[in-house]
Formats: structure tokens, C-alpha cells, sequence
């Protein structure tokens, strides 16, 4: 529901003032607000910074090597200016475009140099040196997406994914290790952020928890295919198979959980959904007896509705939720 | 926070890329030109541009130039990684499609390629310059157009 209904059903039902309410949509036009221009601007500066990048890629030569690298160095000042005038003035939105633009030109200016003296050297180096000389826009930047990216970056430069990957390999177990190991860390990093929260305002240890969970997401769902699904896990057992999906479904209601408990709503609906959608595909892929299968589908729903009525009987905290009522 | 530290922070990475390309311009005038054979092909690279992927034939190569008369090749772009060469020069867009079939077809005996670094053997040799039978490969270019 949007700010201005809720705030509208709030009136009607007396627990605010219509002056309190428009002092709160003023406050939050000023403090929240500008979700379509940050989107936009984010957008822009990439295409920017991306055609910046692509021009100098293409090597033209109606132009001396030391011109190149002058005009590359005024247009990242004029950038680094930008976001000077931007952070001084407080306007965000521009922060947010030209610390993305500065970013981009670090990358720009490396690649432009590396095209210019014949540098040799894989992505590794290129990545890492890229990551560690844009760090300071980063922790200027209040976007999470952008300091997400950042992660990302970092992490392809140390070859962090494919070595993870030759870990993993074919073990189940690791998987399951290692995604409940990086939930964990993002959960604690989440703790962090809201801990130093009024200390700074860098989004780099929410950018870190975002970007935990929503790979842990990826390893659980992306194991669950390997070993859970028959099209694609023609060696599994019906043990790994049921240990798989077992895993998924305590995965995702442990997320539901904790959407519960720090009343995050959409946390809660979001997992709910994965779990749904996981069910069908479940259905779709059905592995074994269609009898067999059909069977625990149905304990496994009447199940649920014993764990529910028995909660709801013998659970304070959860029937004082608003989400129960 | 604080305005100087904020101007600081923005520049700090200007200045330090400044710092290396300087170096790095010094050190590519500063150094002993090396020519050695190469061998190779072009792939595309979209953050750095087209480039000639090559490997170094050292038996092809004087060892003369060398101060000790050694070929040095630690101090060169050397090794293959997943097969890709990491030896590169960089070339612009517009010629690299006759480049790359000029390079393609190296099996004709009459082109030679090589390219001159600047060595130096306290760093890392720089590539230079491009050359098809001892001539600048812009000049080959033209006369092929």
C-alpha cells in the first residue's frame, strides 16, 4: 500500500490529523522520496559512462595518445567536481549520478592507459585495480545496487566465483554449508549496518548483507536443480533428492521466520512466493510414483495447517502480530 | 564532513592514476629498443578496444640486443591463460579488420611480424610499436588499401 493511502486510512480512522498527515508526506517527500529520479539518473550515468568507456575502446587515431589521456583526465575532474558540488550542496541525486560517472571513468581511464602503452594483463588485475581506485566513490554513494556492483567487481578480480564453484563441486553438503555460512554473515552484516547506522552513512555494510543473502539464494536454489530435479540430476539418490528440497523449504521458511520477527512484510511475502513457486515446480518435476509423491504433498499441506492451528493456540507473540490477524 | 578531506577523497584517485600513466609514459621513453618475432591473433576486448593477441617466438628473436646478449624473457609478457596469449598491442577499430586478416594469414612466409619493446631490466618490458616486415603497420595498411 502506497504512503498517501495509508495515510488517507490512518485519517479516516482518526489516529492522525489531516495536518499530521501532510507533515509526514512533506518529511517524507524530502527525506525518502525520488525513487524514479535516482533510477533514472543511475540509468543515465551508466549510459554515459558505458559510451565514455566504448569510445575510448574503439582506439581512434585522429587524435595523439597524450591529447587522449589529457581530455580523459579533464572530463574525470570535471566528474570528481561534480560530485564535490553535488555532496556539498546536498543533492543526492547528482551525488548519486556523478559518483557513478567517476567510477566508470576509473575504469575508462585504466583501460585507456592500458590501450595506449600495450599493458598486458588478464581481467584479474584490471578488476582489482578498478575496484580499489573507485573504492572512494563507493563509500560516498548511499546506493546499495551500486555498492552491490562493487562486491561483484571485487570478487571477479580475486576469480572468487569459479574458485568457489571447483569447492562446491558435487557435494551437497558443501552446499548446504556454505550457503547457511553466508546467510549467516549476510544477517550479521545487516546487524552491523543498523548498529553504526547513525555513526556513518555509508550503505557498504548493507551493500555486503544485500549481496551475501542474495547469493545464498543462488547457491541453495542453484544446488537445489543440480541435485534435486530429475532432468537435471540423473546420478542423485531419492536421499539427496529429499535432502535437497527438505533444505530448500527450511531455507526459505527460516527467511519467513526472521521476516516475522523484525515485521519486514514483504520479506515474509517474498519467500512465501518462492516457496509456492517451488512447490509447483516440484509438482511439474515430479521424480518418482505419481502416488508416492502425491501422498506427501497432501500430509506435507495438512502438516503445515496442525503446525499453524497448534501455534496459533499456543503462541502469544506471533497472534499479537498484525500479520496473523 | 570535512570539505578538504571530501575533495581529497574525490580527487585521491585522479591523482594516483595521473601518477601511474606518468610512470609509465617515462618508462616506455626510458629503456633499450628490443624487437623480437611474434606470432599471434586478434579477439575484441570491450573495455580496452581491439587488440593483437600474440605469442613471443624467441627462436626467431636476436638475443644480440640484449645488453648481456640474453634474451630476458621473465621481463616480457609471457604464459597462457585458458589459451589466450597475454601478450597485446593495441590497435584502433577502424583497422582492425584488415589487420586481423593480414595476422590470419601469417602462414605466407613473406610477412614478418615483430614488435619493438622498451626494455629495461629493471621492470617489465612496454610494447611500442607494430611492425610487418620491418615497417610501421599503419605504413603497410595504406600501401595494401
Amino acid at each position: 500500500m502506497s504512503l498517501s493511502k495509508k495515510l488517507a486510512s490512518w485519517v479516516d480512522a482518526k489516529l492522525i490529523t489531516p495536518e499530521q498527515s501532510t507533515q509526514i508526506s512533506l518529511y517524507e517527500a524530502q527525506h525518502h522520496s525520488g525513487l524514479f529520479w535516482k533510477t533514472a539518473l543511475f540509468i543515465a550515468g551508466q549510459l554515459i559512462g558505458l559510451g565514455i568507456i566504448m569510445i575510448i575502446a574503439s582506439n581512434w587515431e585522429n587524435i595523439p595518445d597524450n591529447l587522449k589521456l589529457t581530455i580523459n583526465f579533464i572530463i574525470f575532474s570535471a566528474f570528481a567536481g561534480g560530485a564535490y558540488f553535488a555532496i556539498t550542496k546536498n543533492r543526492p541525486h547528482l551525488r548519486e549520478l556523478f559518483l557513478i560517472l567517476c567510477f566508470l571513468m576509473v575504469a575508462a581511464t585504466i583501460g585507456l592507459t592500458a590501450q595506449i602503452y600495450n599493458l598486458d594483463g588478464g581481467w584479474e588485475t584490471f578488476a582489482l585495480s578498478w575496484a580499489l581506485l573507485g573504492l572512494p566513490f563507493i563509500l560516498l554513494s548511499r546506493m546499495t545496487f551500486f555498492n552491490i556492483c562493487w562486491f561483484i567487481l571485487l570478487l571477479s578480480a580475486k576469480d572468487f566465483f569459479s574458485d568457489l564453484m571447483d569447492w562446491l563441486g558435487k557435494d551437497l553438503y558443501r552446499f548446504m554449508f556454505f550457503s547457511i555460512i553466508t546467510t549467516a554473515i549476510g544477517y550479521g552484516a545487516q546487524k552491523a549496518h543498523d548498529y553504526l547506522k547513525n555513526k556513518t552513512q555509508s550503505v557498504i555494510l548493507k551493500a555486503f548483507a544485500c549481496f551475501c543473502i542474495i547469493f545464498a539464494y543462488c547457491i541453495t536454489f542453484g544446488f537445489a536443480f543440480q541435485f534435486g530435479f530429475d532432468d537435471y540430476s540423473k546420478d542423485s539418490t531419492v536421499l539427496t533428492r529429499f535432502q535437497t528440497h527438505a533444505f530448500v523449504f527450511l531455507f526459505l521458511c527460516m527467511h519467513m521466520i526472521i521476516g516475522l520477527k523484525t515485521q519486514n512484510a514483504k520479506k515474509f511475502q517474498y519467500n512465501a512466493a518462492f516457496t509456492e513457486i517451488y512447490i509447483f515446480f516440484l509438482f511439474c518435476h515430479h521424480v518418482n510414483q505419481l502416488w508416492t509423491e502425491g501422498l506427501s504433498f497432501i500430509i506435507s499441506g495438512i502438516l503445515i495447517l496442525v503446525l499453524l492451528y497448534v501455534l496459533k493456540k499456543t503462541c502469544r507473540s506471533i497472534n499479537q502480530m498484525e500479520i496473523f490477524k | 564532513m570535512n570539505k578538504k578531506l571530501l575533495a581529497c577523497i574525490l580527487f585521491c584517485p585522479i591523482i594516483l592514476l595521473a601518477i601511474w600513466v606518468n610512470y609509465i609514459s617515462i618508462q616506455s621513453k626510458n629503456g633499450i629498443d628490443i624487437k623480437v618475432s611474434v606470432t599471434g591473433y586478434d579477439p575484441r576486448d570491450i573495455l580496452s578496444g581491439h587488440y593483437i593477441s600474440y605469442q613471443i617466438d624467441w627462436d626467431k628473436t636476436d638475443c644480440s640486443q640484449f645488453p648481456d646478449k640474453e634474451c630476458h624473457k621473465e621481463k616480457f609478457c609471457h604464459g597462457n591463460r585458458w589459451g589466450i596469449s597475454a601478450c597485446r598491442f593495441y590497435i584502433p577499430e577502424e583497422s582492425s579488420e584488415q589487420l586481423d586478416k593480414l595476422f590470419r594469414s601469417r602462414n605466407n612466409d613473406t610477412l614478418k611480424f615483430e614488435v619493438i619493446y622498451s626494455y629495461n631490466p629493471s621492470r617489465k618490458a612496454i610494447a611500442k610499436q607494430l611492425l610487418i616486415n620491418s615497417k610501421d603497420w599503419k605504413d603497410v595498411l595504406k600501401e595494401t588499401k
